[in-house]
């Protein structure tokens, strides 16, 4: 199995569900819920994240949304230093949470920006406070640690970098297919997951005929994350 | 979409300064040492010691897990270490610096020298000082090979990355021993000051004419009066050395010299950016 993450631009309408699924998913640290960032954009890098584009003649904003590409050749397990970085059989790249030191060469490494640090206030108000499911009032706590309702030794931590994971801890083992959250709640169909593997996966198709493409192929990394629709 | 480095800032840019220091007095430790200044080489060992000692801590203390700063002493000999992570390599030569440093500046301090016994081998001695200095040229230039080598932020991903870090390096460690009146580290701390400053400036406009985030970082470093003052500083370093050839110059263009090194790092550090799309 070759999982293949497709993103039609033309189909997505900036909701950002795909942002809230993946922190509830994995527990990240969400500090736009901070009251000093009423108003503002997110304030952090999250495992995935929408930004917009916008152009004048014809006015028009266009979203694009991201996540880690998942290079087929990886930078970032190139420089980590302690082995954290790996990668599956199914080519999903992983952190080892444990093993991860935070040093940040991955970070500088990626060319796509897909990784963070969690911020030194983040960790402060992560350790000041246990995790919580709910979101507590934003006066009593600077950001919002969402707990994650699977826990699984990928999700967010403080103490290490963390990365998109295609929801890796809700594939069995059994070479089927899974959903990552994203996809699961995306309204428009903008997010696609497909098998690469498989000659009657739509999603693997588009790939195929070439219809999605990669962001920057001049960067030949390769990658699991196709976009319809030019950036 | 460009984005400004903020991963990577004035700590390490302390981290790496002190690392070029130690790199090349490590070098002029050995110098002096074979040329009977027991005095003169001590300083150098025991900055070969201190220096990069205190430059894996602040490592350390950048990293979100400090309690395993540890794997940064000797990583090759770590069962996880990564060997294609110049990190790895980097931090085993600095932590292989520390060591010989130790061993080499152990005999010439007084209450020491009757431990360490092996100093009263000439032949060891040579030996140790060699391989301290090979270290240390080794740790000036990992200090651009770990910022060169990918290709994610490309004002980094250039061949001259790690040529300035060497330069610097022998402007770094020769403007400590200036800085300490030693007046025949002058003319290396004008080669060193010239050479960083004419490959900053060559790597700057190169720059300029590559990809779009190098060519945004380049004009940011030349419009940073932070990056100008580094360039302007280690030029006027180079001059003064040259032309300056009494202890006061000498000590001037060493203190110059440090500052500039200082600079240029921060300015190359802070200005990397990437290009996502």
């Amino acid at each position: 199995m070759k999982p293949v993450f497709v993103i039609d631009i033309n189909k997505c309408v900036g909701c950002r569900a795909c942002v809230a699924a993946c922190v509830v998913e994995h527990g990240q640290v969400f500090t736009a819920a901070k009251p000093a960032n009423m108003g503002k954009p997110q304030t952090v890098k999250l495992r995935t994240w929408v930004e917009w584009r916008e152009s004048e003649d014809p006015p028009a904003r266009r979203f694009v949304s991201s996540l880690c590409y998942h290079c087929e050749d990886t930078p970032c397990q190139r420089v980590c230093p302690t082995g954290a970085t790996y990668k599956t059989p199914e080519g999903v790249v992983l952190v080892d949470k444990d093993l991860c030191i935070g040093c940040g060469y991955c970070i500088i490494a990626c060319p796509y920006g897909s990784r963070y640090r969690p911020e030194p206030h983040e960790w402060r108000e992560a350790e000041e406070k246990p995790l919580v499911k709910e979101a507590e009032a934003g006066a009593a706590y600077g950001g919002v640690l969402f707990k994650p309702p699977v826990p699984n030794k990928w999700a967010f931590r403080v103490d290490a970098v963390d990365k998109c994971t295609f929801c890796y801890h809700r594939y069995k083992g059994d070479g089927r297919l899974w959903t990552p959250a994203c996809v699961e709640v995306c309204p428009t169909g903008s997010r696609l997951f497909g098998d690469l593997d498989d000659p009657s996966d739509p999603v693997a198709e588009l790939v195929r005929r070439g219809v999605a493409k990669l962001a920057r192929p001049d960067l030949k990394t390769g990658g699991r994350v196709y976009y319809v629709g030019g950036l | 979409m460009i984005v400004r480095n903020q991963v990577w800032g004035l700590p390490v840019a302390v981290e790496m300064t002190l690392l070029a220091v130690a790199s090349f007095a490590v070098v002029w430790a050995y110098i002096f040492w074979r040329r009977g200044d027991v005095k003169a080489a001590a300083v150098g060992g025991a900055l070969g010691v201190v220096l990069p000692a205190v430059a894996l801590g602040i490592l350390a203390s950048e990293l979100l897990k400090p309690p395993t700063a540890g794997i940064l002493v000797l990583p090759l000999l770590n069962p996880h270490a990564n060997l294609s992570s110049w990190m790895v390599w980097g931090a085993s030569g600095i932590s292989l610096l520390i060591l010989l440093s130790l061993l080499f500046t152990a005999p010439l301090i007084k209450p020491f020298d009757k431990i360490a016994v092996w100093g009263r081998d000439r032949r060891v001695m040579n030996a140790l000082g060699l391989l301290m200095s090979a270290f240390g040229v080794f740790v000036a230039l990992y200090t651009g090979l770990v910022l060169s080598y990918e290709r994610g932020i490309p004002f980094w991903h250039s061949a001259a990355v790690p040529l300035l870090a060497l330069f610097m390096g022998v402007a770094a460690g020769s403007g400590l021993y200036g800085l300490l009146g030693r007046v025949e580290t002058g003319k290396w701390i004008a080669l060193g000051s010239g050479l960083a400053a004419l490959t900053c400036l060559v790597h700057r406009h190169l720059s300029l004419i590559g990809p779009e985030a190098a060519a945004f970082s380049a004009q940011g470093a030349m419009s940073d009066p932070a990056a100008l003052g580094g360039v302007a500083l280690a030029l006027v370093a180079a001059a003064v050395a040259m032309f300056g050839r009494k202890r006061p110059s000498v000590a001037v263009a060493g203190a110059l010299a440090i500052v500039a090194v200082f600079l240029i790092r921060m300015s190359l550090l802070l200005w990397g950016a990437w290009d996502f799309p």
